[in-house]
């Protein structure tokens, strides 16, 4: 009952918001700058964070679901303000100044692994508890508490503590004098408290009630056209840009295409994976009807196939350019709903780009408005393609590239990336090979690399391949590629070689689609001349016709 | 399916749409902004107190003379971080300007140029530098209760280095005000 009414109220605010002509967004403009400084800020090497870290922390707080995020730091925090090398317990301005957190996050920016370690190689022992530093975690004892923390998770969590010192930076002090010596139950407190700072500042810097319009106003319009997801099409697509619905108003196209697909994505994980029952017992047994933020984080980044923004891939090392990047960005974005919407793809990319254009130049005057809506785009559907085509390419050399640095740091991994450019009955020789000197072998992984280049030794296709890999490294000559890294640095390449795989397989599935759709090598021009007119006609209508 | 069957289902595809559509707004690109309404991370107040000379110090700078609490900050960060520092000379005289600044651990001076009135050489001396001071330079940074100013020296070499500045520029000026304190990192 109360979830109904709450509907209602809803439905209340929308129609309250008619006077405004414009989507309301849902994140301050302060907030989005935040996180674009956290990728910025330098460290003592480069840029302090990684943009995985960033992510991660990010999807953490659009879900709300930072409470064990925060938990997790309040125990960190314990084990450095109570470390004796950076302990503040000698300093007289402790109380006033933070000492340990600035030194170990700050100034000796113990946030990666092999500096981590390092900072906690010593065991430690005091009156509250106890912290070693094992093979995979760092285990801390308070009282008859337990808890570990992995040197991998360090970077995410210091990312939260930069974000809380960027809110309110007299929270370093309080943080220390609550936690030295403390016990467990000071630890919770800690916690807690971080999670109400960061509670009050989303209230005002990400209120829900715009996003929640715009789901309502979606669903609405779905209904009334009897689509759902499986059913949506270009041309629905198309049409609700064209008569969205009155409130709240959509002039952008990416928005409408953004929001239509979020919409009918979250529609269909709930239907398939909720039955009335569960639905039922998540609304009335959480507070305030919320559902789990874990699932909510679970179910929109983590188990979907799509959404993913991996565009640390530019950052460093330098896996791609943005240019090669920004191609793959929306087929990410929305998964295999790009398959089932292959032409809203191209729109995107061509009119969409004329919108945003568009938008630009109405800020500037409105005869520069008018001259861009003369000029129409300079590319077309195939040069999109085009482009995509270059990305996936890059994406394969890339790949490459990193096989070739993991062959010449004597580490098995790079077959993973050899194996799936192999020919296919190569593919399969080898894989038969390896899979009986895993069965037979108990051996450590460097022999098995031995084994492994011996055998490739008799394939010529194999060095082939691993020469053009070499030449391939020798030209690349982008930031973390210009000299082989080091062994402790390979996790990233791994992700990276992840990563590409991810972007190559999307993009040539993309394409396959494109390349049925386009099969006479007609199609896509006629569409296109069919489109420009479309969207030539609506953007004169909202932008407003030159010389009218 | 019962009406609140429904109603809890719908609230549910709502919370997911909501993460998505954040996420994706969260980062877009952020709006061309002025400078000054840039917000900053902590880390970069932290940054510039320590000298690291790929912080873009004049951003930063604006902001911290916007907010007093983010001046007493970076005032209680280069207490604690600075190599060295010179504090408000004593009043001693109704006249602000004196002529240098010296501490156990550096010597800063400034030269007139005979052949071009209006312009000074300022001089840095630091006997016993240490190694970033011979990377990446010396940053000066000089503080008064309302405004703080920075500059940046290039790597000292035998001991010193220079800057030429016009004798009219406030950096300058603030060096050799003895109402000003001096913070080297």
């Amino acid at each position: 009952m109360s979830v109904k009414l709450e509907h209602q109220r809803g439905e209340q605010t929308i129609k309250s918001g008619r006077m405004t002509n414009i989507i309301n967004y849902g994140i301050s403009e302060t907030l989005k700058a935040l996180f674009a400084q956290l990728k910025d800020t330098p460290g003592l090497d480069g840029y302090k964070y990684h943009g995985k870290d960033i992510e991660q922390i990010s999807q953490n707080i659009v879900c709300r679901n930072y409470g064990s995020v925060c938990y997790e730091l309040s125990f960190l925090c314990w084990a450095v303000v109570n470390h004796p090398a950076y302990s503040s317990h000698s300093d007289s301005s402790s109380s006033h100044s933070p000492s340990s957190l600035l030194n170990f996050f700050w100034i000796e920016e113990n946030i990666q692994p092999k500096r981590f370690r390092h900072a906690f190689s010593h065991p430690i022992e005091t009156a509250c508890g106890q912290v070693s530093m094992g093979v995979d975690y760092l285990q801390l004892q308070i009282g008859d508490i337990e808890f570990a923390i992995s040197p991998t998770r360090v970077g995410v969590l210091a990312v939260m503590l930069e974000l809380i010192a960027s809110i309110e930076p007299t929270q370093l002090s309080k943080i220390e004098t609550l936690l030295i010596d403390a016990d467990k139950q000071s630890i919770k407190k800690v916690s807690s408290h971080l999670q109400k700072l960061i509670y009050s500042y989303l209230k005002e810097h990400m209120p829900e009630a715009s996003t929640q319009g715009r789901f309502r106003a979606i669903s609405g319009w779905l209904k009334q056209h009897n689509l759902t997801a499986q059913t949506l099409t270009d041309q629905g697509v198309l049409n609700f840009w064209l008569n969205p619905p009155a409130q709240p108003s959509y002039i952008k196209y990416s928005t409408v295409l953004d929001d239509l697909l979020d919409a009918i994505t979250a529609m269909e994980v709930v239907e398939n994976t909720f039955n009335g029952e569960y639905a039922l017992s998540l609304g009335s047994n959480t507070e305030q009807g919320e559902v789990d933020a874990d699932w909510v984080q679970t179910t929109v980044f983590e188990q979907a196939d799509n959404h993913e923004d991996l565009s640390w891939l530019c950052q460093s090392p330098k896996f791609l350019t943005l240019a090669q990047y920004q191609p793959i960005s929306p087929l990410l974005s929305h998964g295999k709903l790009a398959r089932q919407l292959p032409l809203s793809f191209l729109r995107l990319s061509i009119f969409g780009g004329w919108q945003s254009v568009l938008v630009q130049a109405k800020r500037k005057s409105s005869q520069v408005l008018a001259d861009k809506l003369q000029q129409y785009p300079n590319r077309q559907y195939l040069d999109y393609v085009a482009e995509l085509n270059d990305s996936e390419s890059q994406c394969k050399q890339v790949q490459q590239v990193i096989a070739h640095i993991f062959y010449s740091l004597n580490n098995p991994l790079f077959v993973g990336c050899m194996l799936k450019q192999m020919p296919t009955d190569l593919q399969q020789t080898l894989k038969i090979w390896m899979r009986a000197q895993i069965a037979n072998t108990t051996e450590s992984e460097e022999p098995l690399f031995l084994h492994v280049q011996q055998w490739l030794s008799q394939h010529p296709k194999a060095q082939k391949w691993l020469t053009e890999a070499a030449t391939l490294f020798k030209n690349n000559n982008k930031e973390g590629f210009k000299k082989l890294p080091s062994v402790t640095e390979l996790d990233i390449y791994q992700d990276g070689s992840e990563a590409l795989d991810h972007c190559q397989e999307l993009v040539a599935r993309y394409l396959l689609v494109i390349t049925k759709l386009n099969d006479k090598n007609t199609q896509l021009a006629e569409i296109y001349r069919s489109d420009l007119c479309i969207f030539s006609d609506r953007f004169k209508q909202i932008y407003g016709a030159p010389h009218a | 399916m019962p009406d609140h069957h429904y109603h809890d289902l719908f609230h549910i595809k709502e919370q997911l749409f909501t993460a998505k559509t954040l996420y994706r707004e969260l980062h877009q690109h952020v709006q061309e902004q002025p400078h000054s309404a840039k917000p900053l991370v902590f880390n970069d107040v932290v940054q510039l107190a320590l000298g690291n000379p790929n912080i873009d110090a004049q951003q930063v700078m604006q902001h911290i003379n916007q907010s007093l609490p983010l001046r007493r900050q970076y005032m209680q960060l280069l207490q604690k971080l600075a190599f060295a520092s010179s504090p408000v000379q004593a009043a001693a005289s109704s006249a602000t300007e004196i002529s240098s600044r010296k501490s156990a651990e550096f010597e800063l001076l400034f030269k007139r140029d005979k052949q071009f009135s209006g312009q000074v050489y300022v001089i840095l001396k630091i006997p016993h530098s240490i190694q970033k001071h011979h990377n990446q330079g010396v940053r000066v940074n000089c503080c008064s209760e309302k405004l703080i100013s920075t500059i940046h020296f290039p790597p000292i070499v035998d001991g010193k280095t220079q800057l030429l500045m016009e004798e009219s520029d406030q950096k300058f000026i603030h060096m050799f005000d003895a109402e000003f304190a001096i913070y080297l990192s």
